[in-house]
């Protein structure tokens, strides 16, 4: 009878204690991180949180949060919350005539790999530019931002600058924006901060399938001391060996003013121009091979270029058609080229536009097109744009499309990404020169339809910026210089509507 | 809704664990009852003692017959003592296991299970009371002496035998402990388990979201 009641009582007990472990409440913590410069809880009478599965998009659950007593105090539970593996969560801020006036949204957060820590979402008021309570660890002019994956954008490079202009040392420091937890600091590996061997300015850095990111040409400067890059550098994703250097095969990968462009599904890196350290504007395209580590020279463009763009497109199935490359050349009749996959060459697009473009901006859109936006034409900024459109290559329209007007202020040297159905044009310099603090937002429609949808301000004025757009759907705008404050540490976001 | 898991869950334990114990205590005691009553004792179905089994040392059959005396003495009371002399059926080796047992048991506990043979035998001592009487003193000094006898010669010390099985043999499988041992286990377990694995849709998950200070 003991023995029976003993057995019994323990396996009483043992289930009792596996069921309470297992119907534990798993338990998040969300923290709204908000802008320095804004209070984005003015005019909300309504929180509207929606979290949504990541891996069904139709499931999806809101939750209304009426405050009583304003928002100082912000901090609520939200209860019997069905379980989401993954989910994705965004806090919209209701006016009282329903309108969205702040908007917050995570990345894809796991739920067991984020039980019991801290995930943050920017909450900032829409169409605007907010100062987030963030900066780098040093001012950086020339900088890159590549954004791997769904949480990261990691800042590589760039060069202090006085305020006079003049270049001071280049950057070894690797930082990295972390946007699961709204945080900045240095790109680690374990215990150890990634630090190139020198800094570098001047060169491109682009991310690849493979987690990597190719960090080609540039120079490093330290006092007056120039030095090109002599290699390719690979950041790896791989902990033990994050740093490699590649190869380079009928290539010479000392330049600056390039372009360098992943092909999408490939892990591979096409690579134009540029100038040497001689100051020769140089031709040649590369392709860098991301499972080689080797860059191999693949043909020549039809003109030498620097200073150019060179964006991926897509045609209207969304899979990739080839490279458009464009500006930065001398010549007037060639202003853009076209590289498709399947081609050995290049090809100058057949345009009437007899004009030397450059420093201007272009980004992908939707629908096999794509964007030039503002940059020099003989030397003067332009408020035009230049729409290419791939179904044109073959049929006679016009491939290439001025719009005219399209910008608010004629810009060169300004940052462009673009964001859902519409492109943030940030910065640059003005016909005068002088560096410029606002963005303009155009939008994006059918064909040949961008039109201009605002203008706004941004905390600093900003030149050799970068910006990116982030997994959670906001631009991030960072570093850059300006004449009053020299090199900029700041950053800045863009929330879209 | 979590705490409301919790508690049926609670529930659901509690009563399956008592209904598992529900069910022991009644077999349990009618299985004992069954093995006291003079009535219910396979008396009929002893073995007949082999050649092999009576060919033992007179010496160990001295021994084991001055042991079943004593055990017999020492831990049962009287009207018990009667009872069990009477009903158990001398000269079988299964029998003289439960007075091996005995022999194991302290003063102290051979009085427990007195009381405790006094509470649940009420039937038992009945009988035995109305047989006792009816049966004159000659006779019982004379099947006692028959008894004796019978033990004596069939008593079974074949190793190729061994007790416990026999006796296990003897009792139903619902009448052992083991048997709602396991079922109560069983019980248990499905319904944790199910609870686990039938509501795991319904687990629940909480968000704190909380302002980060400027």
């Amino acid at each position: 009878m003991k023995r029976t009641l003993m057995l019994l009582c323990l396996a009483f007990l043992c289930l009792v204690c596996i069921a309470c472990d297992d119907t534990q409440n798993m338990g998040l913590a969300l923290e709204l991180v908000t802008p320095d410069n804004q209070d984005p809880f003015e005019g909300v009478v309504r929180l509207s949180i929606k979290i949504e599965d990541a891996g069904d998009k139709e499931r999806e659950t809101t939750y209304p949060f009426e405050p009583a007593d304003g928002f100082d105090d912000l901090s609520f539970r939200l209860k019997d919350l069905d379980r989401y593996s993954s989910f994705e969560l965004e806090v919209r801020g209701e006016d009282i005539e329903g309108q969205t006036v702040s908007r917050g949204q995570s990345t894809v957060i796991n739920s067991s790999e984020m039980e019991d820590d801290v995930f943050s979402i920017y909450f900032a008021k829409v169409n605007g530019i907010s100062t987030p309570p963030l900066s780098m660890g040093k001012a950086r002019n020339n900088l890159r931002i590549v954004v791997p994956g769904y949480n990261d954008a990691v800042i590589i490079g760039g060069s202090d600058t006085n305020i006079d202009g003049t270049e001071l040392d280049s950057i070894a420091e690797v930082e990295n924006f972390s946007v699961l937890k709204y945080t900045v600091g240095n790109l680690n590996y374990g215990d150890e901060d990634l630090r190139l061997a020198s800094g570098v300015v001047g060169h491109s850095a682009s991310y690849l399938d493979s987690a990597n990111i190719l960090v080609l040409g540039g120079y490093s400067r330290s006092g007056e001391e120039i030095s090109y890059l002599e290699t390719p550098l690979v950041i790896s994703a791989n902990v033990e060996e994050y740093l490699i250097e590649t190869k380079c095969k009928d290539f010479n990968p000392r330049r600056t003013l390039h372009a360098a462009t992943t092909i999408p599904g490939f892990r591979q890196v096409f690579i134009t121009g540029g100038v040497d350290e001689d100051g020769n504007i140089l031709a040649d395209a590369a392709l860098y091979d991301d499972d080689l580590h080797t860059s191999t020279k693949v043909f020549d463009l039809k003109t030498p270029r620097r200073g150019h763009t060179q964006v991926s497109v897509f045609d209207g199935n969304e899979e990739y058609a080839g490279m458009l490359i464009c500006g930065g050349t001398d010549s007037d009749n060639k202003l853009c080229e076209w590289w498709s996959v399947d081609s050995e060459g290049s090809r100058v697009i057949e345009s009437d536009l007899r004009e030397t473009l450059t420093g201007h901006s272009a980004a992908t859109i939707s629908n096999g097109r794509a964007i030039m936006v503002g940059g020099t034409i003989d030397g003067v900024p332009v408020d035009s744009a230049l729409l290419f459109r791939l179904s044109c290559l073959e049929s006679g329209c016009d491939t290439l499309k001025r719009i005219d007007s399209l910008l608010e202020t004629a810009r060169s040297d300004a940052s462009l990404s673009s964001f859902g159905s519409g492109l943030l044009l940030c910065g640059g310099r003005d016909a005068s020169g002088a560096v410029l603090s606002s963005c303009e937002v155009l939008m994006i429609g059918e064909d040949a339809k961008i039109t201009h949808y605002s203008t706004i301000e941004m905390a600093h004025a900003r030149v050799g910026h970068s910006s990116a757009l982030l997994p959670d759907g906001n631009v991030l705008i960072a570093g850059g210089w300006n004449e009053t404050e020299g090199a900029l540490d700041s950053m800045e976001i863009y929330t879209p509507q | 809704m979590l705490r409301n898991l919790y508690y049926i869950t609670g529930w659901l334990i509690l009563i399956s664990f008592s209904f598992s114990l529900g069910l022991y205590y009644p077999a349990q005691a009618f299985a004992e009852d069954g093995v006291a009553a003079p009535a219910d004792s396979p008396v009929e179905e002893t073995t007949e003692p082999t050649p092999a089994d009576s060919a033992e040392t007179p010496q160990a059959e001295a021994d084991t017959a001055t042991g079943t005396e004593k055990k017999a003495e020492e831990n049962t009371a009287e009207p018990a003592t009667g009872a069990t002399a009477e009903t158990v059926k001398p000269g079988e080796g299964e029998v003289l296991k439960p007075a091996e047992d005995r022999k194991r048991l302290s003063p102290e506990e051979a009085a427990k299970l007195r009381d405790s043979l006094k509470i649940k035998s009420r039937r038992k001592q009945k009988q035995t009371k109305e047989k006792d009487a009816s049966d004159s003193v000659i006779k019982r000094i004379f099947d006692a002496s028959k008894d004796k006898d019978n033990e004596r010669f069939n008593i079974d010390y074949s190793p190729s035998k061994p007790d416990p099985v026999t006796a296990d043999e003897e009792t139903p499988f619902y009448k052992h402990w083991i048997f709602w041992t396991i079922i109560g286990v069983a019980a248990v377990s499905g319904v944790v388990i199910g609870l686990k694995y039938g509501l795991s849709s319904n687990k629940t998950m909480s968000i704190d979201i909380t302002r980060r200070e400027p």
